[in-house]
């Protein structure tokens, strides 16, 4: 796939991308998790990011977040170029990209109401319009009933779909989810998917890390194939 | 459903109000705001003294008559007459009067221990003389006094005056430096106590920075909780030091010439100068800035390690 050099204006494009931690102890032996990475992903498509644990699929949607900068090659989301990037315009960029990361968890002092209206307060939205838009969205995703709950008081299914409600609240034209259901029931996992897909079909481009190859099999779409941190087929 | 109620006005998405180092804050910056009134007294004190010592003792002068009932040398009269006529036309006179035996008893008595009119020696007539601000200097006044009667001497206050002023500028130097001190030291403070509360937050703080908070954002929402809990802080520390500072002023009220016998409230508020009453005030909004400015420094610095 040979896309350097032309200009992008798709939604995620990585060119020649590799990425290497630096292990404790051996700083002169990097662990290279990705190695000479290229795709591009045009808006409103889906696609699943597959792979072993390991594989380096938190790395890849990290990447795509730009919580992490590339070692080699250069990550381009929504215009915004991995290279050139300032701090300053991240929280542009991340307004417009929603997360379901593990390590990007409900605020636990916060209601479920509250975890979810988070983003659009953080972008400003009027009071009387975050009320209205975040109780369609607990509608949408059943949880009419725990609006004041607590992330304590909630089981894992529950947890899980505050995540992405809050995640799709602000309607992002990017959504990363890293094994969203992990933890959850054959239930409330199809329930996941189903309303990741559901907002795929909105238009959001979606793409969802996991390895579980039967949820895949079950809900089939193009998806991004990692083995030992190199892309194996893209389609 | 029913009993649920929007909380938007409460909304505290990094959960600062439950940081436990937060609730230090108000009494360590107290006892900063304390030592501050402390010094800000002092050096509204200096500068009351200097002042005073300035603008008074400097500009007054002691004379002194020996033989004050015998005749003057070439003016009709006494020679006290003669010094106090003499003075009453002197340009840059404000006043002259001359002290009555009484006056001159009590003056003496801690030295001689009797009346004056037993003592065996002659005393000199004294006459305290007030001068204008920009009058001339005492040495041509000397002169034309001791023309007309010789042996008069003209003591001048603005030597030691001017020493005292020196050393109340030194001592109003001094609380300058203590309360620039204190700034700094409780500007650290409060960067040490919202550092310390970082680590508690941290996964609040990555949180809203991953769901597309800035940098002035989450830094504003710091400096505002720490300006908010130092004010209050300020304001205690600055009304626990005003028992303290009225002690002071009505024991230091008479180095300024004041003889203060407080019965009334009223007389309470005049002992202070209206700089100290306004103090708490002013501690509170000053300690707000310095804790909002640190506050915005440290947390600033922090995050630019974040991804």
């Amino acid at each position: 796939m040979s896309i350097a050099g032309l200009e992008f204006a798709g939604m995620v494009r990585f060119e020649s991308v590799s990425m290497s931690y630096h292990r404790s102890g051996a700083p002169a032996a990097p662990l290279e998790v990705l190695h000479d990475v290229n795709f591009e992903l045009v808006e409103g498509s889906f696609r699943w990011l597959l792979g072993a644990s390991g594989a380096g699929k938190t790395t890849l949607l990290r990447l795509m977040n730009m919580s992490l900068r590339p070692t080699r090659g250069e990550v381009t989301v929504l215009g915004t170029r991995s290279g050139s990037v300032r701090r300053n315009n991240m929280s542009s960029l991340r307004r417009q990209v929603g997360v379901v990361f593990e390590d990007c968890p409900l605020l636990p002092h916060l209601s479920a109401f509250d975890n979810v209206a988070l983003p659009l307060r953080l972008g400003g939205r009027p009071e009387g319009q975050v009320r209205a838009d975040v109780m369609e969205m607990l509608r949408w995703m059943g949880l009419t009933g725990k609006l004041v709950s607590m992330p304590e008081n909630l089981s894992g299914g529950e947890r899980q779909r505050v995540t992405i409600a809050r995640a799709v609240i602000g309607r992002p034209r990017l959504l990363l989810a890293d094994e969203p259901t992990a933890g959850l029931d054959a239930a409330q996992s199809e329930r996941v998917i189903y309303l990741l897909r559901e907002l795929n079909r909105l238009g959001s481009t979606v793409i969802i890390a996991t390895h579980n190859d039967a949820q895949v099999t079950r809900h089939p779409g193009p998806a991004l194939r990692l083995a030992n941190g190199s892309l194996e087929e893209a389609g | 459903m029913g009993s649920f109620k929007f909380r938007a006005a409460r909304f505290d998405e990094l959960g600062l109000r439950r940081a436990l180092a937060d609730h230090m804050v108000p009494f360590l910056v107290a006892a900063m705001a304390f030592l501050a009134a402390l010094a800000l007294a002092g050096w509204t004190g200096a500068a009351v003294l200097a002042g005073h010592w300035e603008s008074g003792a400097g500009s007054t002068l002691t004379v002194q008559v020996p033989r004050s009932g015998d005749p003057a040398k070439s003016v009709t009269g006494t020679r006290l007459s003669a010094v106090q006529a003499l003075l009453n036309t002197t340009p840059g006179v404000v006043s002259a009067k001359t002290l009555s035996d009484g006056q001159l008893n009590a003056l003496l008595r801690p030295w001689l221990g009797a009346d004056v009119k037993d003592l065996a020696a002659p005393v000199p007539a004294v006459i305290a003389v007030r001068m204008a601000g920009d009058a001339e200097n005492s040495t041509s006044l000397a002169m034309s006094l001791a023309q007309n009667a010789p042996g008069t001497i003209v003591e001048d206050h603005a030597a030691w005056a001017a020493q005292l002023g020196t050393l109340a500028r030194s001592l109003q130097f001094c609380s300058g430096f203590v309360l620039l001190i204190v700034t700094v030291v409780t500007a650290a403070v409060i960067a040490v106590v919202m550092r310390s509360g970082l680590p508690a937050r941290r996964q609040a703080i990555l949180v809203v920075y991953q769901l597309g908070a800035t940098d002035s954002y989450i830094v504003r929402r710091f400096a505002v909780r720490a300006a908010v809990l130092a004010s209050i802080g300020g304001a205690m520390g600055g009304l626990l030091a005003l028992p303290v500072l009225f002690a002071m002023a009505t024991i230091t009220a008479p180095l300024a010439g004041e003889h203060v016998l407080v019965l009334t409230v009223a007389d309470a508020i005049s002992v202070l100068p209206v700089q100290l009453w306004v103090m708490p005030v002013v501690l509170m909004v000053a300690v707000g800035i310095v804790a909002y400015v640190s506050t915005q420094f440290t947390i600033r610095q922090w995050l630019r390690q974040l991804p």
